[in-house]
């Protein structure tokens, strides 16, 4: 991600932000409430169109694919929302049996794949059931399950844990964990929970203002912090 | 906004516009017909339908049941042939209908229909209803007859009569009704009514003076092929009647009245209407009007007071003017007030004691005629007689030996006295005698006795009964309702009780009435005039036909309607879903500035785009026909409603931004979005319908 930018009316999210991730590396973004974070990882598959910069995926310009290539771009990136975002009249096998089905997978395939993404993040025993009768822990692990039942190459994670409370976010983080220990999908996760961050990170990247701040290893970042960001988080894992 | 519907959703939006048209258009045709239908089956119900009947009865549904047997027995006996129905109650009142067959189809008979069923219980009124038909309605009544005389030569026209103050034209045929109507508008405009408005204290001598002056004026500038004085207002018959009786009501009154005879001092002055008083310990105070003045000599009407009582005439009176606020005023002369009533009752009293005394009379005479003619007789003999013996003294008389003449002498002299004596006959009684003409005398008592022969046939109780029926006839009426009802009679006349004296001309319709007012500014009293001039009549539609036309516009009136009102309601449901999460995901994929408003501008066309097909689509099927409702006015209006449906699609219909975002999330393209996510989601309606065979999940 080169030198992105994007307004909101008088708000710039994004500031000449600049980002390159390798393949199979866990990257964690964090930073202050407003700085960009969300907005970073949404113009990687245009779920926001950014207003400058470049977005190269492989060495392909993703701002300058045609819909159908996007669309293709999009099933091979999965994508879990802080609001969840499951479909109500769904039940949770639907929901994550939904993109396979617009896919135009079998529907047999579908819902082995589907199952099998549910039994991965524990909710396999609840397919039936409505995302209205879930918990918050227990929705997000069915939005975890539908972006894994896609078999992404990358996994965008916008602050899975922001609308949970302290018991669910255990919950959620621990299944994240497990998954990132397992397998070797690359990541970019956007997160508040520092001391997730230094478990799971190959390295950290620290925004403000719509700009990266500094980057680095968890080791580094927390023990010898270069920015005021960078400082903040150092006492907070200490505290 | 073809971005998003280019992805495989432009067919679906085809489908859906296509089935919206169509069963749109059922419906608001199928509601059009179906209240047309109401209608038309209750205007039948009401009305007949069109030309089937000729007449319309109104019952009062109370009496219907005593009604209905009366008026078959009408129809069998009076109008037999004739059909009829039924029809429905409304407003309190039933309606028969009457079919006339062709031999009672006639001006006479429909004139008059009324009357054939005016006995009938409940009977309301009759509604002519004949087709195919004219009607020229508000034609003054010194115009219908003329116009029913000309209109009934024309062709095609079966006959014309009229109905209060209408003239109703039945055609032969509708083929040719229209130049029948082109015929009746000409000569409706061949006459024109010129009315002239008076003042209300017009005097009515005036209003026939000034309409003998506007017509000499009229004539001498225009020659008028037609100009008639038709006045007497609308119904002329029975108004000409009620005046002339009113004229003979005011002069028996008056007649009738107390006669108040004023002689004036000659320093006063008193003029026709003005008030005096009678001051009188007898009948007491008296106010008299006067009605005539001549010189020295007035008449009165008591107008206050009754004078009816008096059994004697006042005479000599003093009379005083009477001034405002009822003060007596100076004495202007004398008054001789006699009671005319009373005078009247005496002489009938009077004749009935003759009439009483007359047969008594008749009798008497009878008999001294008898008498008389017995003493004729006995008269006749003694006068032979005594011709006989005044021969047989001559001959004794002229004896052989000569009885001396002095015996003759002597015996005619007795005889001369004694006729003398008994009946003065003179120096020569038994000369005079024998010039009686007997027989004339005979012949005079003959004659007599016929006349009184002739009397006594005469029913003199049945007379006198009816004589005195008269006097117990006559009105007990006091001076001052005599004065009043004389004082309302000449309002009347005068034109007030019926209010706005006018004179009304029938004129030549060529004739402008503007040059014709002008060309009468000049005359006296004219400035006070108002003219105007009307129509001698209006062609109006028949009722039937206005009825039936209106129904026929009601079904286009409610498919408009209904088309309008489906427009709205698909925008609602199933139009406001689609342009929301157009315009949503629109805006998700749009880069720069100002996003909003560039998203809403294409939002805004395709909503005006849409309405317009819609509305003028469904409108045009369907048969709606609002009147100055054009078809480019529907176009705009269909616009309008989509607009405005396109600017409120996200408080209509709120789609879920969320899911929204987890589909594009998934890759799903704009089409599947909508089939699966944004529509499903909505409200029910046609796209949700069409959808379900569309979406997979």
């Amino acid at each position: 991600m080169i030198d992105l930018i994007k307004h909101y009316g008088k708000i710039t999210a994004l500031d000449g932000f600049m980002l390159d991730v390798e393949e199979g590396e866990t990257v964690v973004i964090m930073g202050p409430s407003g700085c960009g974070k969300s907005t970073s990882v949404r113009c990687i598959n245009r779920l926001v169109e950014p207003d400058h910069g470049r977005i190269l995926l492989q060495e392909q310009s993703v701002l300058d694919m045609n819909r159908r290539d996007l669309l293709a771009l999009r099933k091979k990136i999965g994508y879990v929302f802080q609001g969840f975002n499951l479909i109500g009249r769904f039940n949770v096998l639907e929901n994550v049996m939904f993109g396979l089905v617009m896919d135009g997978k079998d529907e047999k395939l579908a819902r082995d794949r589907a199952m099998l993404a549910l039994s991965r993040v524990g909710m396999d025993e609840s397919w039936q059931q409505k995302p209205a009768e879930l918990s918050g822990g227990q929705q997000q692990r069915v939005g975890i399950a539908r972006a894994l039942a896609m078999e992404p190459q990358l996994m965008l994670w916008d602050e899975p844990t922001a609308s949970l409370d302290p018991i669910l976010v255990r919950e959620v983080l621990d299944v994240m964990e497990e998954l990132i220990a397992t397998s070797n999908t690359t990541m970019i996760i956007v997160t508040h929970e520092v001391s997730f961050a230094r478990r799971v990170a190959d390295r950290i990247v620290l925004m403000d203002k719509g700009r990266v701040v500094e980057t680095g290893t968890p080791d580094r970042i927390f023990e010898e912090p270069q920015s005021d960001i960078g400082r903040k988080y150092k006492r907070l894992l200490v505290s | 906004m073809l971005t998003v519907f280019s992805d495989g959703f432009a067919k679906d939006l085809l489908s859906i516009f296509i089935v919206t048209i169509l069963v749109g258009s059922l419906l608001a045709a199928g509601g059009a017909w179906a209240v047309d239908t109401y209608f038309g089956d209750t205007a039948a119900g009401l009305v007949g339908e069109l030309g089937q009947y000729d007449a319309v009865i109104h019952i009062r549904k109370e009496a219907k049941e005593a009604a209905i047997p009366e008026f078959k027995r009408i129809i069998e006996e009076s109008l037999p042939g004739a059909k009829w129905k039924e029809g429905i109650t409304i407003a309190g009142k039933t309606n028969l209908f009457l079919g006339l067959p062709d031999e009672y189809y006639s001006a006479d008979i429909f004139q008059n229909l009324a009357s054939y069923f005016a006995g009938v219980s409940g009977f309301s009124g009759v509604t002519i209803v004949a087709e195919p038909s004219i009607v020229i309605s508000g034609v003054n009544q010194g115009v219908r007859q003329e116009l029913v005389s000309e209109i009934e030569l024309f062709d095609n026209v079966r006959c014309a009569f009229t109905k209060g103050s209408d003239v109703y034209v039945l055609l032969e045929t509708v083929d040719e009704s229209s130049r029948v109507r082109e015929r009746i508008t000409g000569l409706l405009e061949s006459y024109q009514l010129i009315e002239f408005r008076l003042p209300l204290d017009t005097d009515p001598q005036d209003i026939q003076g000034l309409s003998a002056t506007l017509q000499e004026q009229i004539t001498a500038k225009f020659q008028p092929r037609v100009l008639k004085d038709i006045s007497s207002g609308e119904d002329d018959q029975s108004v000409q009647s009620f005046r002339k009786v009113l004229h003979e009501m005011k002069s028996f009154l008056l007649t009738y009245a107390s006669r108040v005879e004023i002689t004036l001092t000659e320093a006063n002055d008193v003029h026709p209407g003005e008030r005096l008083m009678v001051t009188n310990g007898d009948t007491g105070d008296l106010v008299v009007e006067v009605l005539q003045v001549n010189e020295r000599l007035a008449s009165a009407l008591v107008i206050v007071g009754d004078a009816s009582n008096m059994t004697a005439s006042l005479e000599c009176m003093p009379i005083y003017r009477l001034l405002p606020q009822d003060q007596v005023g100076e004495q202007v002369g004398t008054v001789t007030i006699s009671n005319e009533r009373y005078r009247l009752a005496q002489a009938i009293d009077d004749s009935v004691e003759l009439l009483q005394e007359l047969e008594g009379l008749a009798e008497d005479a009878d008999t001294a005629v008898s008498n008389a003619e017995q003493t004729l007789k006995t008269f006749q003999r003694a006068l032979v007689q005594l011709g006989q013996l005044q021969q047989q003294l001559t001959q004794l008389s002229q004896s052989p030996n000569g009885t001396p003449q002095g015996t003759e002498l002597l015996l005619t002299l007795l005889l001369n006295n004694l006729f003398k004596e008994a009946m003065g006959a003179g120096d020569d009684p038994v000369g005079s005698f024998k010039d009686l003409d007997v027989a004339a005398m005979q012949d005079t008592l003959e004659s007599i006795s016929t006349r009184i022969g002739a009397i006594s046939t005469i029913d003199l109780e049945q007379i006198i009964e009816q004589i005195r029926f008269v006097k117990d006839s006559l009105p007990q009426l006091a001076d001052e309702e005599i004065g009043q009802s004389v004082a309302l009679i000449d309002q009347y006349l005068g034109g007030d009780v019926i209010p706005g004296s006018k004179i009304e001309f029938l004129l030549d319709g060529n004739i402008p009435y503007q040059e014709l007012e002008h060309s009468l500014q000049g005359l006296d009293g004219f400035e006070h005039i108002d003219v105007f001039t009307l129509p001698v009549g209006v062609i109006m539609p028949s009722a039937i036909s206005v009825l039936f036309n209106v129904l026929s516009e009601v079904r286009g009136i409610i498919a408009g309607l209904l088309s309008i009102v489906f427009v709205v309601l698909v925008f609602l449901l199933d139009q406001a879903t689609i342009l929301n999460a157009a315009r949503r995901l629109l805006l998700n994929s749009c880069r720069g500035n100002r996003r909003r408003l560039r998203t809403l501008v294409p939002t805004v066309l395709f909503g005006a785009a849409s309405g317009s097909l819609l509305l003028s689509a469904i409108y045009w099927l369907s048969g709606g026909n609002i009147p100055h409702l054009n078809t480019f006015l529907v176009f705009v209006l269909g616009a309008l409603i989509g607009t405005v449906m396109a600017l409120l699609a996200e408080r209509i219909s709120p789609v879920n931004g969320e899911e929204i975002l987890a589909a594009e999330a998934l890759g799903l393209s704009y089409a599947q979005i909508l089939r699966e996510i944004v529509i499903p989601a909505g409200r029910p309606g046609i796209v949700q319908t069409i959808n379900q065979r569309r979406k997979k999940c």
